[in-house]
């Protein structure tokens, strides 16, 4: 590969950061989806305000759900 | 001149038609989502709430990793490719790695959920729905993620021309958000 200019260096490894913040906010609301499952009596409502986010982090950040809003354009 | 040349796109058209590709695949996601939401609520209307205590919930949480960290693998390998980067190939080979995996989890939840609650019971019908109509979809997404992986290690694919492993990719995160939604309803909720 030939060598990216800086400016693109950059904006690379800050998109792939980008990407490293979302797994793990993925992973924490997971794992607290699970806690309060397996601890609660009543986890339905829970589970919703749980997976709302976690849809959202997917769509917005690593499926670039902003072209939506921009007719297909990069978002 | 050849008749290729002739017709190569300007850069304004190559934009439209990505544009255009994009939404035509949105839309397509969007149909999706309906069926996934159907089945999701078919199983509260059967259900409420309900759940069998014989769940395996720690191999869920434990596939529901898996797919996680495949979007997270899959983002990468789409991030790669856009910027001309050939690590791309080894990102989604390691996501169709993951999908593996899950299935194999699948399989698992399958051979335990045919013994608890076969088909024919209103949780059996409801979990084997559910888990099968999205398996199918990982199914899928691996077919196409390994067809546009092929094309890669031939040189297809640069940072101006990538469609085919972004639509591949975005599919795959589609699957992921179904699984979001699927995994609470299937094995959390009471």
């Amino acid at each position: 590969m030939a060598e990216a200019p800086r400016g693109d260096r950059r904006e690379l490894a800050f998109r792939l950061f980008v990407g490293e913040l979302v797994i793990v906010a993925l992973f924490v609301l997971d794992a607290i989806e699970y806690l309060i499952a397996i601890n609660a009596q009543q986890a339905t409502l829970w589970m919703a305000l749980l997976a709302t986010p976690q849809a959202w982090l997917i769509v917005r950040f690593y499926m670039h759900g902003r072209q939506l809003r921009r007719g297909g354009e990069d978002g | 001149m050849s008749v290729a040349a002739e017709h190569a796109p300007t850069p304004a058209e190559a934009r439209h038609r990505l544009a255009r590709n994009r939404l035509g695949l949105w839309m397509f996601i969007i149909s999706e989502s309906f069926l996934f939401a159907a089945v999701i609520s078919g199983r509260f209307y059967l259900l409420g709430s309900e759940r069998p205590e014989e769940l395996n919930q720690p191999l869920g949480l434990a596939i529901s990793f898996v797919l996680l960290s495949s979007s997270f693998t899959a983002y990468r390998g789409e991030t790669y490719v856009a910027f001309g980067d050939r690590r791309w190939l080894r990102w989604i080979a390691a996501t169709m790695g993951l999908g593996l995996v899950f299935l194999v989890g699948v399989v698992l939840e399958w051979r335990e959920g045919l013994r608890y609650f076969p088909p024919d019971t209103p949780y059996g019908s409801a979990f084997f729905s559910l888990i099968g109509l999205h398996a199918f979809h990982v199914l899928t997404g691996l077919v196409v993620l390994g067809l546009v992986w092929r094309l890669g290690r031939r040189g297809r694919f640069g940072p101006a021309d990538h469609w085919p492993v972004e639509a591949a990719v975005k599919y795959w995160h589609f699957v992921d958000v179904a699984w979001v939604f699927i995994f609470p309803t299937v094995y959390l909720v009471r």
